[in-house]
């Protein structure tokens, strides 16, 4: 079975080779950076100041991580998702897939796998371009570059929890998108059920709805909300959901009337 | 043992809309088996079924005579399909969609450019499917079902968007394929004349019913021989016929005749020239298959 999905992933990383899914990685992952980049170039006076801030590379993470939790990181997962499942509805290729020697499990797993392995690349390209938004302004203008060290174990740390906060959102992205054909119902929801989740997220149960918690997450950590009442860790609860959603996500695809 | 084998394979998508009704196809192994209907006859239904792309819902269906339900794994590793549309990756070249399904299937990499050199796709190079024809779509389709090489091949109209040099290259190859390897295969078509010389078996389905199933001797047995006479005054012609003993009828402007030895010919050749009527052709004919199967469902508008 573990040979089964090790050839199904290679051939689901296959498939989305050279799609728009691999370009939005890169584009997500650079956009803020680029933005960060573009802005300091811009005062490049202001760049010597900045640098002797004491905790530079903390303030960078948090400026940074403020786009990509609240909104890019949920844009990307919405759109991926759909994406990657699309690859299939697309090329009507379902019942190919499906009158292959291989599980609906492990198709399923497969799938999942690759779109969390996206997700992960985002993250890497996102720690790459933050990296160089740090150092790139200065390095042009010959302004001296901090002088502390980074903070690695602290954006590790930070980077796995928002990759967990995101995970329920990637389980019902994911069940939509294998539910439904048209590209815009699993975008539209997804879209709204993250516009739901920004707009009560200072709700004192706003911990109900998955879609809040890289934003929740973000928010608690940087003290600009106080989060109180919660049943459990964020990242406690955003495995129970995406559980839950994967476990339904399955039972729903493997139930399904037509595959093809 | 039959490759194929469905007994009361009974299907509807709402309560009131039975699109197949017990329906028992066989399909002997090593035979060509032409699974002829007009659209909307329930052959893709038929053939998604089996295929386990639908699911089952009354009826049994047993392939290499096992379960489907039970052995879908072990059977989909013998089984090559194209069904409807092609299914390819239109952002990938035909190389590399064949490299999807090599892995799937666990075969030599060197198939994909033996089924690429069999389906005449070894040029296309870095070419991407989506820029193909849809005849090459339904090339490369026939070879990601090709790849593995399979004992039993479901192709649903395999010949839909190729030219009439397509067509024939087509029937080519699943003949030798047949021959060479003994693959069993599965071949719908809405068209007789395009698979009437391809099929050993054929099974003629309208409506969700089984009109007609078995070897495709005996459905070339059905053809009733005939005289065909083709005159300057038909409306004569037919008179002077009838009045010689002959039963005889017009139909699409020539003279229909039972099938008549050759002195007879001559003799009814004889009467109409003395009769004033110029005699164009005399021919032997017959129902063409065709027309048999036109019959067969009952609607020629089809």
């Amino acid at each position: 079975m573990v040979m089964l999905l090790l050839r199904c992933i290679r051939t689901e990383w296959l498939k989305q080779k050279g799609s728009f899914a691999s370009w939005l990685v890169l584009g997500n992952g650079l956009f803020v950076p680029a933005l960060v980049i573009v802005v300091r170039l811009r005062h490049p006076q202001k760049l010597a100041a900045i640098y002797r801030t004491p905790h530079f590379w903390e303030g960078l993470w948090s400026n940074m991580w403020q786009s990509m939790a609240v909104m890019m990181l949920p844009m990307f997962i919405i759109l991926v998702t759909s994406l990657v499942v699309q690859i299939e509805y697309r090329n009507n290729s379902w019942k190919q897939l499906h009158t292959s020697p291989q599980p609906l499990p492990v198709i399923f797993a497969a799938k999942l796998i690759v779109i969390l392995t996206l997700l992960v690349e985002l993250l890497v390209v996102f720690n790459a371009g933050s990296y160089l938004a740090g150092v790139v302004p200065g390095l042009l203008f010959g302004v001296q570059l901090p002088a502390g060290p980074i903070p690695y174990h602290l954006f590790l740390t930070r980077n796995v929890h928002f990759l967990v906060d995101a995970l329920p959102m990637v389980a019902v992205q994911y069940l939509l998108a294998l539910q439904f054909k048209n590209f815009a119902v699993p975008l539209g929801l997804g879209m709204g059920l993250w516009l739901f989740a920004i707009g009560m997220i200072s709700w004192q149960y706003s911990y109900v709805v998955p879609y809040t918690y890289c934003a929740l997450d973000y928010y608690a950590t940087a003290g600009t909300i106080i989060v109180r009442h919660l049943p459990a860790s964020i990242q406690t609860m955003a495995f129970g959901y995406f559980a839950f959603f994967t476990a339904a996500g399955l039972v729903l695809y493997m139930t399904k009337k037509e595959r093809g | 043992m039959y490759a194929i084998e469905t007994s009361g394979l009974t299907h509807h998508f709402s309560p009131a809309d039975r699109v197949l009704d017990d329906i028992n196809l066989r399909v002997p192994i090593g035979s060509i088996y032409g699974f002829l209907g007009p659209n909307g006859a329930g052959k893709t239904t038929t053939l998604r079924l089996v295929l386990g792309l639908l699911r089952q819902q009354h009826g049994s269906i047993e392939i290499f005579g096992m379960s489907l339900r039970r052995n879908r794994m072990e059977i989909l590793r013998r089984v090559g399909s194209s069904i409807e549309s092609p299914s390819i990756y239109a952002h990938l070249t035909a190389r590399e969609n064949l490299a999807i399904w090599q892995i799937v299937f666990q075969c030599p990499s060197t198939r994909i450019d033996e089924v690429l050199q069999i389906v005449g796709l070894a040029h296309t190079g870095s070419k991407r499917a989506g820029q193909f024809s849809l005849g090459m779509k339904q090339r490369l389709s026939i070879a990601v079902a090709l790849l593995h090489d399979p004992s039993l091949l479901i192709l649903d109209e395999p010949t839909n968007g190729l030219d009439p040099h397509g067509i024939l290259e087509m029937r080519d190859l699943l003949i030798a394929l047949n021959r060479d390897h003994g693959t069993t295969i599965l071949v719908s078509s809405h068209l007789l004349s395009e698979i009437e010389r391809l099929v050993t078996h054929v099974g003629i389905i309208n409506r969700g019913t089984m009109l007609f199933q078995g070897a495709f001797a005996e459905l070339s047995d059905k053809r009733k021989p005939s005289t065909i006479i083709d005159t300057s005054d038909n409306a004569r012609a037919f008179a002077v016929v009838t009045d010689g003993g002959l039963e005889a009828r017009i139909e699409s402007e020539k003279l229909i005749l039972a099938a008549l030895p050759p002195p007879d010919i001559g003799r009814i050749n004889r009467l109409l020239v003395e009769a004033g009527v110029d005699v164009y052709q005399i021919a032997s004919g017959g129902n063409d298959l065709e027309k048999i199967f036109l019959e067969m469902i009952g609607d020629s508008k089809w």
